[in-house]
């Protein structure tokens, strides 16, 4: 059972230094994934996932500090590493893909460059096996084997995410976090891309985090779901359970505010209120000023992260009054 | 392995690549250049024509001896020699075999066998008049020191300056006197030497295109010959200050924290100092050496350097692809060494040219001011310093080198310009 989990996340709080005061970008998060699961972390812009993928490779720069919590990756608090042992695991175990393939490749290294430097820096690879390897994988990933010497202007937007790809497979990492990987991609590429890393999944068995703010990518590839609120988790659980019986009225509010075709544009839901600011965030539960079904309880104190619904064999838990025990306001003393 | 999903690259392809975009990255830079009319409007010719003007400087840098008539520092002709104007001294004219250099040397002792030195003139003209009465001088002179030694010449006449050259080469008399354009026209062809001419002065010879100064120097071959010495000066202290300043800005831009603002400091106050002054300062202070004054200038552009380069380390350092690199586990020389700096080095390369023109202004501000180069060699700012008296008898000598000067410092700027747009296809539409 506990091989099972391949990362857990434990009290993780990530702050950005502002002018201002430390900004909270993730506070105090718990999450497992599951090996060779794809787990779909959602929210909305600005809610801390980003932060927090990033934060899963400790990769943060500048103004942002991981502060407090445990990142076990198989057995390792990766908060106990070196830098250097950390950079060993970049790459070699833990991969990224970031939002926009646009940007995220060298423009002046060719494609082939990308690929091997991973092998080379991490593995007893020689140049010509390396180029070999490189050539090989983005057969696999549908990029004619010619094109590896091209410069990543030359490619498409859906091919360089592909080598995005690539990049995190060259090594077989144990673990991808992919982040916002088809936002910057038309609906086209963007199915194209969805089904290659569905099925790259399964042939690698890869486990894989899926960092996006759109629902229907997680509906179509995920299969368990993690919606994040204001820096802190709202629910997590399998995804048909949460996207046929979603308990957080955030996830409630989130799941009716995707756009359909059956309904008429006046129809479609709009949650109230706006994203908090996280320099001042709510008390309580941080959902509580746009809740519709907000309690006495709810800006006084912090719900807990807990299981909603027993029988399930994947753990349905979200963060909301409305599932658990509470005393009365009254007897608060504030 | 199996495909998984075989989807068809060649249509996603092309679709998101902005034609332009592609053609820029297909095409050489070569190409890229003749293509720049189309893409920059008219000025391209700007880039080519400084560009020429470049080459053509560096390959008279490279073999001014092969392009000069005259050494650097040979005295060759006459004095104050106007641009163009013919020599026209005296000359003595001997064979090549002659060991006579002078007048003097004809002077012969009480016991030689020929007491009287026969030298040849031409009938009729001011010539020999000018040698009998050169003769006469030397002679007085001679006679007074009373060693027995005398200059008596035997003065024969001839009808022209062939039959002269002939008694010369038949070995009838020992030497002959006649004009310059004469020596050209008849003697030279046939193997004889003018090694001075009759007052004991540089024997003018040959054309002077730009003219002598005011110790009988070729100012044209000068000014090749100070070619060297400024693309030396331009180019090496261009490069030392780059070798120095891209390194300390790569560095201090990844890097940040407390060196960052060391280096920043001491760059930015290097900056503020004047830069001619501080160049004089160090010249002073290291002693008059090429390699000094390239040091010295190398200084004053080690910010620049530093500043572009960590301005644009700040930036590239940001870039996702940065980021990327470092996800997937890249040393920090690696992402250094191959993902900023690439990124780095194209601006680095439009003030390279650019600051080659002002380290050559530099430079021959400096040799003006009497500062930094050794005073035996060719350069164009100690050519003017020292013309400077007589620019107005002889205002070829500052004009010349002067001109030297814009032109080099002109072409290179232009080229440098001219490089940003086409390496820089962002700026064209400004």
């Amino acid at each position: 059972m506990k091989n099972d989990i391949l990362y857990s996340i434990r009290n993780l709080t990530v702050e950005y230094q502002t002018r201002v005061s430390p900004l909270r970008a993730v506070d105090d998060v718990s999450l497992d994934i599951k090996r060779g699961e794809i787990l779909g972390l959602v929210g909305e812009s600005g809610c801390g996932k980003s932060t927090l993928g990033k934060a899963l490779m400790r990769l943060h720069t500048g103004a942002a500090r991981i502060t407090s919590g445990e990142l076990w990756f198989d057995g390792t608090d990766l908060m106990t590493l070196s830098p250097r042992q950390m950079r060993e695991l970049r790459g070699a175990r833990l991969g990224m893909i970031f939002q926009d393939p646009m940007t995220s490749l060298n423009p002046v290294q060719r494609i082939v460059d990308h690929l091997t430097e991973t092998m080379l820096t991490h593995g007893d690879w020689s140049e010509k096996q390396a180029r070999q390897r490189a050539e090989e994988l983005i057969e696999t990933l549908g990029i004619r084997r010619e094109r590896i010497d091209d410069y990543p202007h030359q490619m498409s937007g859906g091919m360089r995410q592909r080598v995005m790809i690539a990049l995190a497979l060259a090594l077989n990492c144990d673990l991808v976090i992919a982040d916002e990987p088809t936002t910057s991609l038309d609906v086209i590429v963007e199915a194209t891309f969805l089904d290659l890393l569905k099925d790259l999944q399964r042939e690698f068995d890869l486990t894989i985090l899926l960092i996006t703010h759109n629902i229907g990518v997680v509906a179509e590839v995920a299969d368990r779901v993690a919606v994040m609120y204001a820096g802190r988790m709202a629910e997590v659980g399998d995804v048909y359970e949460v996207f046929a019986e979603p308990k957080h009225p955030y996830t409630q509010g989130l799941l009716r505010s995707v756009p359909n075709i059956e309904l008429d544009a006046g129809d479609l839901y709009k949650m109230q209120g706006a994203p908090p600011n996280l320099l001042a965030p709510p008390t309580g539960c941080r959902f509580h000023p746009r809740c519709p079904y907000v309690m006495d309880i709810c800006p006084i104190e912090e719900p807990a992260f807990d299981p909603v619904a027993d029988g399930s064999p994947i753990p349905h838990k979200a963060a909301c009054w409305l599932y658990q025990e509470h005393p009365e306001t009254a007897d608060i003393h504030v | 392995m199996t495909t998984p999903v075989p989807t068809d690259t060649e249509e996603i392809g092309t679709q998101s690549t902005a034609a332009w975009e592609d053609e820029l990255g297909r095409v050489g830079f070569v190409r890229r250049l003749l293509r720049a009319r189309r893409w920059y409007g008219a000025d391209w010719w700007f880039v080519v024509i400084s560009g020429v003007i470049v080459a053509v400087f560096i390959i008279l840098a490279a073999a001014p001896g092969f392009f000069a008539p005259h050494g650097p520092n040979e005295q060759v002709g006459p004095r104050f020699l106007a641009p163009g104007e013919r020599p026209d001294s005296t000359l003595l004219v001997v064979s090549p075999e002659s060991s006579v250099e002078f007048l003097e040397d004809l002077a012969v002792g009480p016991d030689a066998e020929v007491r009287r030195p026969a030298i040849g003139v031409v009938r009729g003209v001011p010539t020999a008049g000018a040698l009998r009465e050169r003769a006469g001088e030397i002679d007085d002179a001679l006679r007074e020191e009373a060693s027995g030694v005398r200059l008596r010449p035997d003065i024969q006449r001839f009808d022209s300056a062939e039959q002269v050259v002939d008694a010369i080469v038949a070995g009838e008399i020992q030497a002959g006197v006649m004009r310059t354009t004469e020596f050209e026209e008849v003697a030279a062809d046939r193997g004889l030497v003018a090694p001075s001419d009759i007052t004991g002065g540089v024997a003018g010879q040959g054309n002077f295109i730009l003219g002598t100064n005011q110790i009988g120097q070729d100012l044209f071959s000068r000014l090749i010959w100070g070619t060297r010495v400024a693309l030396l000066i331009g180019f090496s202290s261009a490069l030392v200050a780059l070798v120095a300043g891209v390194p300390l800005g790569l560095i201090a831009g990844y890097m940040g924290g407390k060196l960052d603002r060391f280096l920043t400091v001491v760059m930015d106050s290097l900056y503020a100092f004047p830069g001619l002054i501080l160049a004089i300062a160090i010249t002073a202070v290291l002693g008059p050496s090429v390699i000094n004054v390239i040091v010295a200038i190398a200084v004053l552009y080690i910010p620049t350097y530093y500043r572009i380069v960590r301005g644009q380390t700040l930036a590239v350092k940001e870039e996702v692809y940065v980021e990327a690199a470092r996800s997937i586990g890249a040393r920090s020389g690696s992402i250094l060494g191959r993902y900023i700096y690439p990124n780095v080095i194209p601006s680095v390369s439009i003030i390279f040219s650019v600051n080659v023109a002002d380290a050559i202004l530099t430079g021959a501000g400096l040799s003006f001011l009497g500062l930094g180069l050794p005073p035996n060699i060719a350069d164009w700012g100690i050519d003017i310093a020292r013309g400077r008296e007589f620019i107005q008898s002889a205002w070829w000598l500052v004009t010349f080198p002067g001109l030297a000067i814009m032109l080099v410092v002109l072409a290179f700027t232009m080229m440098g310009e001219g490089l940003t747009e086409i390496l820089n296809p962002k700026l064209r539409d400004r």
